[in-house]
C-alpha cells in the first residue's frame, strides 16, 4: 500500500528544504534499478518481499525482458524521518523547522554507455547522485564517466557498494580482504572526484567518506544495506559513546584490542580493525550460521541482534531466510533514505552554487537570482531535460525541473528552444500549459501546480520543444544552458519503409523518435536517405525497434550500420588555389592548412568557441597553438554550423571591399565544411586561409551569387591540393574478463584494427580490464564476436573517444587504399557522381 | 550585363546545357548526326510547316529552335521562306526551357503563330496557335523490337511510349511488336490541346490575386464543358467510340486508352527514347509502374522505377516546412495558368505563416539563386519537362528547388502525399485533376513539428493570429552611424537576415580610418586576364 498521498507530496513541495532531487548512476549491471526498489518498497509502492526483483523503475517491456535499463525513470516518494535522525541535519538550508517529512525525487538512470545521454538528462534536473558500485567488479569505465559528468554539473555524490552478498557467498572473501576492497573502491572514487572537482570551488570538498556515513554497503537484490552510521547508532547506546565519535572509529586505520580495551591506529597481533570486529563480524557470523543451516546459532544471533521475524518467515531457511533476516535487521530503504537526506543537498543548498552553471544570461538578473534563491515567487524558470512518451501516441510529457517560480496548468508561458536569442523571435513560442503532473515511475499523478525546486512533467507543450528547452514567464529570460553529452551519434543506419507508400508514416515516426530520445538524431540526407544515428549498436537497435513498433508502426527496411567520417587535410595546400566567380570578375586565392594537433578537440570541447571574446581567444590560440596574433584576431568564422572544428582565417593584406564579401565567404564556407569535397561528409580540423582576392569594382558583380559558389569551389580546391585525409571515429573500449579470456580479446581486437593501450588486473579479484581503441567502423558485431571468442566471459563497453586520421590518401587509386574505398562507397550510397572529385572542377587558371 | 563588359568570348565557349549535351555521353547519337541522318524536309517537315502557315493565313511566323538544333535554323528558315515567299523569324535562346513555346519573345515581334521544333513538354500554350514539329532522332526499329522482345517478355500488358522525337517510329515498332504482345497499347501525343485551358486567363490574370477566385470559377466552369471526369479523376475526352470500353489516361502530354477492368499500374511501360525530362516526369507520375527505357539506336534496355526518385524527393517536403522564406522562381511564362499557380502558391505560403518572394531570373542556376541567400527554398514553377532538375545534373541547384505540388503537400492541410507525384502544375489549379481548395480555416491552428533537416522546430499556420507578437511586427534598427537614423524592419523577412550580416553597406557618416590617398591608375583590361598579366 502506498503510504503517502499526492496531497502530502504537494504540501512538501513548498517546503523546499525538505526536498532531495537525486539520480542513481552507475556502470551497467551494478544494480541501480534493483537498489532503487528498496526505496520504492520503503515508500510502500511495491511489497518489500518483491523489492529487488520488480525493478519498478524499468517500465518498458524490453527493459524487463533484457534486464537492462534503457530510459531514465523518475519517481517521487514521501518519507518521514525519525527525530533522532533529523537532528543530524544541522545545516539550516537542509531542513525546514518542524517538518519531518521528506520528498525524494529519484531518477533511476541506465548504466549502459549507449544510453548515457539519459544519465546526462537525469543529472541536469537533480542535485545529488547515488553512485552505485558493484563491490566485486569495482569502479568501471562508466562509473568514472557518469561520476565525472555529475561533478561537472555540480552534483554531489554519495557512494553505495552493492552486491555484498556476492562478495560473501561467491567470492568467500575474508573480512580484511573485503575491507580492503571497500577501501580501494572508496579511494578510486575519491581519486576521480579529486581529479574533476576543485576543493576550493563553490561546492567545497565532495569526497565520500565512510566514517561520515556518505558511503553505504549492502545488497540491493536482498534488500539490505548499512552505512557506518547505522552501526554507530547501535553501538553508541551499548558503549555510551556519542554516535558521531564512534563513526570515526568504525572505519579506517582504527584497531581495537578487546583485552586491553585500547584503541590503536596501528595493526598489531592482538588487535582487530574496528570495521571488521563491529560491522563485518556480525554479518559474517549471520551469513555463516544461516547458509550452513546452523539453526541454534542462528537463533542465538537473532536474539542478540534483536531481530524479530514475521511469523511466516520463521520457517524459512538458507538463502530465503538470509534475505529476510538481513532485510529486517538492516533495511536498505532506511539506510539509503538517511544517506540521501543527510548527505545530499536540498534544492535550496544546491541551486546557490548551481545557478551560474545553469543559466546563460547575466548572473545578477531577476531570473538568475530566482534560481539562486530557489524562489517560488520569482519568474518561472524551468528546464525540460527530456520527453517522456505518453499513452497517447505521438504526444509526450515534457519532463524537467522547476528552478524558480512555479508552474501550473493553464499558465501561459514562453517556451525557449536551444537557438533562442533574447529579443529575437526564433525558437520562441508562447503557449499555455495544459496540466502539470507528477512522475511516479510507470504512473503519473495530476498536480495543480509545482513550485521551485521540484521535478515534474508538463502536458501540452511537447509540440514546441525538440528535445530540451527552457520554460519561463519572464520576457527577459535567457536560455538555461544546453546539456553537453558524453556520447555522440556516430553510428548510422538508413531506413526506408518496406511499402513505399508508408513513407509519410516513416517521416512522422522519425519525428517522434527524435523527440523521445535525448541523443538519437533523425535526419533526411540530401540524397533522400532517412538516417537514424545513435551512440552505439545497442542504442540504435532500441531506437529502430521503437521506431518500427511505436512511432512509425510500419514495417521497415534497414541498411547495415555505417559510420560518419570527417574530411580533413594532411599538409598545407601545394599551391595557392584560385577560383574565379561565374562571371570571371572575382577571384579568390586560398590555402588549406591542417590545424595544430588538439585544436579541433578544443573547439569541439568548447574550449575555443566562436562565442569567446576575440581577445581571450587570441591569447589562448597564440599561447597553445602558436597562432600569429594578427591571424588569431581575424578568424572570420567556425564551421560547419558556425561552431564546427574548421576555421576561415583572413590573412589578406589591405584588400579593398573585403568586408563586403565576408558574409558571402562565410556562407560558402559553412556550406563547404558541412558537405566536404570527398564524399559530402563534414570537414574537420582544417584551417582555410584567405590569402588574396580580386573583386569587381561594381558591387552588383560581386554579390552573394558570385562569391558563395566561388568560395565553395576554392575551398574544395584547397582541400584537394592539401593531401586530403579521412578521419574515422574511434571508440574507447573497456573490456572486463577473467584472465583466461584475455588472449581471446586480443585476437578479436587485432582482427578489428583495435589497439590495446592498457591491461590491468582489478586488485582483489581475478578480473582483468583491457582498455583499447577500436574504430567504430570495426565495432559492428564486436560484442557478439567477443562473447563467442571468450566463452561469453568478456563484456565490452564502448564509448566514442576521438577522431582518428586514417592512413592513406583517399585520392590514391593505385593501392586500393581503404580511404579511397570508403570515399567511393560513400559517394555511391549518397547518390553522388561516382568516382573521385576532379580538381579541375574547382581550381581555375589565371 | 555580361555583354557589356565581356568580349563575348565566354558566350561562344559556353557549354550548352541542353538535354542533348547531357545525353551525349550516354546515348550513341549526337546532335550533329541527327540532321545528317535525315534530310532537312523530313527532319523539320518544312512542307507541312508551309502548308500550316498558308492554311492559317498567318502573316508573321516565328520558328522556335532549341539550342541543339540551332545549327539548322538558317537552312530551315531559308527553305520555308523560299516556299512561302514571306519572312519568318527565328526564335532561339529561350528565356526559360526550350521545350515550351516562348510566347513572350514571340509577341515582341507581333507574331501570329509559332512553329516549335524539337523536344517538347507539350504544355498547353497560352495565346498563340502553335505547330509542333517533333523532329526526328534515328531509331533502329529492328534493334528496338528485338530488345523489347528479349527483355520484356514477362510482361503481359505493355504500354508503348516514345520520346517526342522518336514518336514517328512508334507505330512501326508497335506493328512489329503486336504478334508478340497482343495486348500492346500505344500512346498518343496530345499535340492539339491548346484549347484545354482556354484563354480566359487573360481577364482573371489582370485582376490579380485577390480577384483570382472569381476567375478560377469561371475557368473551371469552362473546363467542364470540355472534359468529363472519369475514374481516378483523370480527365478524358468524350470520345464516344471508345468511352464504352476503355478509359483514357493522360500522362504528361500523352494519352493512353486502357481497357476497362485494368488500371494503369497493371501495365508495363516501354519507353523508346533517351533518358531525360519526359521520362523523369513519367517516372514521377507513375512510380509504381515498371518502365523499360529502350535506347532508340542500340536497343539497350534499362529497367527503371520511379520509387527511388520519389523517395529521394521526400526531403523536399521537409525543406518547404523548414523554410522561413520561400522564393517562387518563375520558370515559364508560356504555360497557361502560371499566373494562377503563382497566386495560389503565394497564398498558401502566406497562410502557412512564411514569407515569399517571386523571382524571375530566367533559367535558374546556382549563382543566380545564391544571390538570394536569405531564401531557404525555391519553388520552381515550370513546365512538366523542366520542373524536376536531376540531382546528377546540377546538385547545387537541385538542393533547394521544389515543385509546386511538393510545396502544397508540405504546407497545404488536406493535401496528402502520394507516391504519384504531380509534375504538371496545371492539375493543381481549379478544374485540374489534382485540385483541392485552399481552406483558410485549416491554417488557423498552428502546427509545430521537428524538421528532419535541421532538427529545429518549424510551425505552419497560426502565426498571424496570436503567437509571439509581443515585440511587434517590426524591429527598430539604429543605423551604425551617429546620425540617429532608425530603420524599421519587418520581422521574419529578408530584412531580418540583412541585420544579421556584418556588412550593411557604406555609411557616409563614418570617416574612413585611413586617409584618402591619391588616385592611381588601376588594372586595365578584362577580368579574365588583365593587360599586365599577359
Amino acid at each position: 500500500m502506498v503510504n503517502f498521498t499526492v496531497e502530502e507530496i504537494r504540501e512538501l513541495m513548498d517546503k523546499k528544504k525538505n526536498i532531495r532531487n537525486m539520480s542513481v548512476i552507475a556502470h551497467v549491471d551494478h544494480g541501480k534499478s534493483t537498489l532503487t526498489d528498496s526505496l520504492v518498497s520503503k515508500a510502500g509502492i511495491i511489497a518489500s518481499s518483491r523489492a529487488g526483483e520488480t525493478r519498478f523503475t524499468d517500465t518498458r517491456k524490453d527493459e524487463q525482458e533484457r534486464c537492462i535499463t534503457i530510459k531514465s525513470t523518475a519517481i517521487s516518494m514521501y518519507f518521514k524521518m525519525s527525530e533522532e535522525n533529523s537532528c543530524l541535519i544541522t545545516n539550516i538550508d537542509q531542513k525546514e523547522k518542524d517538518e519531518d517529512g521528506f520528498l525524494i525525487n529519484l531518477i533511476d538512470s541506465p548504466g549502459h554507455v549507449d544510453f548515457s545521454s539519459e544519465v546526462t538528462a537525469a543529472l541536469r534536473v537533480t542535485d545529488g547522485a547515488l553512485v552505485v558500485v558493484d563491490c566485486v567488479s569495482g569502479v568501471c569505465v562508466q562509473t568514472e564517466t557518469v561520476l565525472r559528468q555529475a561533478i561537472a554539473e555540480r552534483i554531489k555524490p554519495v557512494l553505495f557498494m552493492n552486491k555484498m552478498d556476492r562478495a560473501l557467498l561467491e567470492l568467500q572473501l575474508e573480512q580484511e580482504e573485503l575491507y580492503q576492497t571497500f577501501q580501494r573502491i572508496v579511494e578510486n572514487v575519491n581519486v576521480i572526484i579529486a581529479t574533476y572537482n576543485d576543493d576550493s570551488g563553490p561546492m567545497g570538498e565532495m569526497r565520500v567518506d565512510p566514517s561520515k556515513g556518505s558511503v553505504g554497503f549492502g545488497s540491493g537484490l536482498h534488500g539490505w544495506a548499512f552505512s557506518v552510521k547505522e552501526f554507530a547508532d547501535i553501538y553508541s547506546s551499548m558503549f555510551k559513546v556519542p554516535a558521531g565519535k564512534l563513526m570515526n572509529k568504525l572505519w579506517g586505520e582504527n584497531f581495537f584490542n578487546k583485552k586491553t580495551k585500547k584503541w590503536s591506529t596501528i595493526k598489531s597481533s592482538d588487535n582487530e580493525r574496528a570495521f571488521n570486529t563491529y560491522i563485518l563480524d556480525p554479518i559474517f557470523k549471520l551469513f555463516d550460521a544461516i547458509m550452513n543451516f546452523k539453526k541454534d546459532e542462528t537463533q542465538k544471533l537473532l536474539d542478540t541482534l534483536k531481530i524479530k521475524l514475521a511469523v511466516d518467515d520463521r520457517d524459512k531457511e538458507g538463502k530465503p531466510l538470509l534475505k529476510v533476516v538481513m532485510r529486517t535487521w538492516l533495511p536498505a530503504g532506511d539506510t539509503l533514505f538517511h544517506m540521501i537526506t543527510i548527505h545530499l543537498p536540498s534544492p535550496v543548498t544546491a541551486q546557490k552554487y548551481r545557478a551560474e552553471m545553469l543559466y546563460e544570461g547575466p548572473s545578477d538578473d531577476v531570473c538568475c537570482t530566482g534560481v539562486k534563491n530557489c524562489d517560488a515567487e520569482a519568474p518561472l524558470m524551468m528546464y525540460i531535460s527530456k520527453m517522456v512518451p505518453t499513452s497517447d501516441k505521438g504526444r509526450f510529457y515534457a519532463f524537467g525541473r522547476v528552478f524558480s517560480g512555479r508552474v501550473a496548468g493553464g499558465q501561459k508561458v514562453r517556451i525557449l528552444g536551444p537557438n533562442y536569442v533574447p529579443g529575437k523571435k526564433e525558437d520562441l513560442y508562447e503557449k499555455s500549459i495544459q496540466r502539470s503532473i507528477l512522475m511516479m515511475g510507470r504512473f503519473v499523478e495530476a498536480i495543480d501546480d509545482v513550485p521551485a525546486g521540484n521535478i515534474c512533467g508538463l502536458v501540452g507543450v511537447d509540440q514546441y520543444l525538440v528535445k530540451t528547452g527552457t520554460i519561463t514567464t519572464s520576457k527577459d529570460a535567457h536560455n538555461m544552458k544546453v546539456m553537453k553529452f558524453s556520447v555522440s551519434p556516430v553510428v548510422r543506419v538508413a531506413v526506408e519503409p518496406k511499402n513505399p507508400s508508408d513513407l509519410p508514416k516513416l517521416v512522422e515516426g522519425l519525428k517522434r523518435l527524435s523527440k523521445s530520445d535525448p541523443m538519437v538524431q533523425c535526419i533526411i540526407e540530401e540524397s533522400g536517405e532517412h538516417i537514424v544515428a545513435g551512440a552505439g549498436e545497442l542504442h540504435l537497435e532500441i531506437c529502430l525497434k521503437d521506431l518500427e513498433e511505436d512511432h512509425a508502426c510500419v514495417p521497415l527496411k534497414k541498411t547495415d550500420p555505417v559510420v560518419s567520417y570527417r574530411e580533413s587535410v594532411g599538409t598545407e595546400s601545394t599551391e595557392l588555389c584560385l577560383s574565379k566567380s561565374p562571371n570571371k570578375h572575382n577571384r579568390l586565392y586560398m590555402k588549406a592548412v591542417p590545424m595544430p594537433d588538439g585544436l579541433a578537440d578544443d573547439i569541439e570541447a568548447g574550449k575555443v568557441s566562436p562565442r569567446d571574446d576575440p581577445k581571450t581567444r587570441k591569447s589562448y590560440l597564440c599561447e597553445h597553438y602558436n597562432f600569429d596574433a594578427t591571424d588569431a584576431m581575424k578568424i572570420w568564422t567556425f564551421g560547419p554550423e558556425s561552431t564546427g572544428a574548421n576555421l576561415l582565417v583572413d590573412v589578406t593584406k589591405g584588400v579593398q571591399y573585403l568586408n563586403e564579401i565576408k558574409d558571402s565567404c562565410v556562407a560558402g564556407f559553412q556550406w563547404a565544411t558541412k558537405e566536404g569535397v570527398l564524399c559530402d561528409e563534414n570537414m574537420r580540423g582544417v584551417r582555410f586561409n584567405l590569402h588574396d582576392v580580386t573583386l569587381h569594382t561594381d558591387a552588383i558583380h560581386r554579390g552573394g551569387g558570385q562569391i558563395i559558389p566561388t568560395t565553395r569551389r576554392v575551398l574544395y580546391a584547397c582541400a584537394l591540393t592539401a593531401n586530403p585525409r579521412l578521419q574515422e571515429p574511434v571508440y574507447l573500449c573497456e573490456i572486463q574478463c577473467p584472465e583466461a579470456a584475455v588472449g581471446g580479446i586480443y585476437g578479436v581486437l587485432n582482427r578489428r584494427r583495435g589497439v590495446v593501450f592498457e591491461e590491468l588486473q582489478v586488485i582483489g579479484t581475478p578480473m582483468f580490464v583491457v582498455k583499447a581503441h577500436l574504430p567504430v567502423n570495426e565495432s559492428f558485431g564486436f560484442t557478439a564476436d567477443l562473447r563467442s571468442n571468450t566463452g561469453g566471459q568478456a563484456f565490452p563497453q564502448c564509448v566514442f573517444d576521438h577522431w582518428q586520421e586514417m592512413p592513406g590518401n583517399p585520392l590514391d587509386t593505385t593501392g586500393s587504399s581503404k580511404p579511397y574505398q570508403i570515399v567511393v562507397d560513400t559517394r555511391k550510397r549518397k547518390g553522388l557522381k561516382e568516382g573521385l572529385p576532379d580538381l579541375a572542377n574547382y581550381l581555375d587558371k589565371l | 550585363m555580361a555583354a557589356l563588359t565581356n568580349s563575348g568570348e565566354e558566350a561562344v565557349r559556353r557549354e550548352l546545357n541542353t538535354e542533348e549535351g547531357i545525353q551525349a555521353s550516354s546515348s550513341s547519337s549526337s546532335s550533329s548526326s541527327s540532321s545528317s541522318t535525315f534530310p532537312l524536309h523530313i527532319m523539320y517537315e518544312t512542307e507541312r510547316c508551309v502548308r500550316w502557315i498558308q492554311q492559317g493565313g498567318y502573316k508573321k511566323v516565328c520558328l522556335q529552335f532549341p539550342d541543339e538544333l540551332l545549327c539548322d535554323a538558317a537552312r530551315v528558315s531559308e527553305n520555308i521562306m523560299l516556299h512561302l515567299g514571306e519572312r519568318v523569324y527565328i526564335l532561339a535562346d529561350t528565356t526559360y526551357s526550350s521545350c515550351c513555346v516562348d510566347e513572350t519573345a514571340a509577341q515582341r515581334v507581333g507574331t501570329d503563330a509559332v512553329i516549335h521544333f524539337g523536344s517538347t513538354c507539350l504544355s498547353p500554350p497560352n495565346l498563340l496557335p502553335v505547330l509542333y514539329i517533333l523532329t526526328r532522332r534515328p531509331v533502329d526499329v529492328n534493334n528496338v523490337v528485338e530488345a523489347v522482345c528479349g527483355k520484356v517478355l514477362a510482361a503481359k500488358r505493355i504500354v508503348l511510349l516514345a520520346d517526342s522525337r522518336c514518336y514517328y517510329a512508334q507505330d512501326k515498332i508497335a506493328t512489329a511488336l503486336r504478334p508478340t504482345f497482343p495486348n500492346l497499347l500505344t500512346s498518343e501525343l496530345l499535340l492539339n490541346q491548346q484549347n484545354i485551358i482556354p484563354t480566359a486567363a487573360k481577364n482573371s490574370g489582370s485582376s490579380g490575386g485577390s480577384g483570382g477566385s472569381s476567375g478560377e470559377n469561371e475557368r473551371s466552369g469552362r473546363i467542364r464543358k470540355h472534359t468529363s471526369s472519369s475514374r481516378e479523376g483523370d480527365s478524358s475526352t468524350g470520345n464516344t467510340t471508345t468511352a464504352t470500353t476503355t478509359t483514357t489516361i493522360d500522362l504528361v502530354g500523352r494519352r493512353v486508352s486502357i481497357p476497362d477492368g485494368t488500371v494503369f499500374t497493371d501495365h508495363t511501360c516501354v519507353y523508346i527514347g533517351p533518358d531525360g525530362p519526359p521520362l523523369t516526369a513519367l517516372l514521377l507520375r507513375f512510380p509504381e509502374s515498371i518502365f523499360y527505357q529502350v535506347d532508340p539506336v542500340s536497343g539497350r534496355v534499362s529497367e527503371m522505377s520511379g520509387i527511388k526518385l520519389v523517395m529521394s524527393r521526400s526531403v523536399k517536403l521537409e525543406l518547404a516546412r523548414d523554410a522561413g522564406i520561400i522564393g517562387l522562381v518563375v520558370g515559364t511564362v508560356g504555360v497557361s495558368g502560371y499566373v494562377h499557380i503563382l497566386a495560389r502558391l503565394r497564398r498558401i505560403i502566406r497562410l502557412a505563416g512564411k514569407r515569399c518572394y517571386t523571382l524571375a531570373v530566367g533559367k535558374p542556376n546556382e549563382p543566380k539563386l545564391a544571390n538570394f541567400s536569405e531564401m531557404d527554398a525555391f519553388v520552381y514553377v515550370a513546365c512538366p519537362g523542366a520542373t524536376v532538375v536531376h540531382r546528377g545534373t546540377d546538385p547545387a541547384l537541385t538542393r533547394k528547388l521544389l515543385t509546386p505540388w511538393e510545396l502544397e503537400v508540405a504546407l497545404l492541410p488536406g493535401r496528402e502525399w502520394t507516391l504519384e507525384q504531380e509534375v504538371d502544375f496545371c492539375s493543381l489549379l481549379p478544374g485540374g485533376r489534382n485540385h483541392i481548395k485552399v481552406d483558410e480555416e485549416r491554417f488557423k491552428e498552428e502546427v509545430a513539428g521537428v524538421s528532419l533537416l535541421s532538427n529545429h522546430l518549424y510551425t505552419i499556420g497560426g502565426r498571424s493570429g496570436e503567437g509571439v507578437s509581443a515585440s511587434g511586427g517590426s524591429v527598430m534598427v539604429p543605423s551604425s552611424g551617429s546620425s540617429g537614423v532608425v530603420a524599421r524592419l519587418h520581422l521574419g523577412g529578408g530584412g531580418e537576415v540583412l541585420v544579421g550580416r556584418t556588412w550593411s553597406g557604406l555609411d557616409p557618416s563614418i570617416i574612413p580610418p585611413t586617409p584618402t590617398g591619391i588616385i592611381v591608375e588601376g588594372m586595365k583590361g578584362l577580368a579574365a586576364g588583365y593587360t599586365h598579366e599577359k
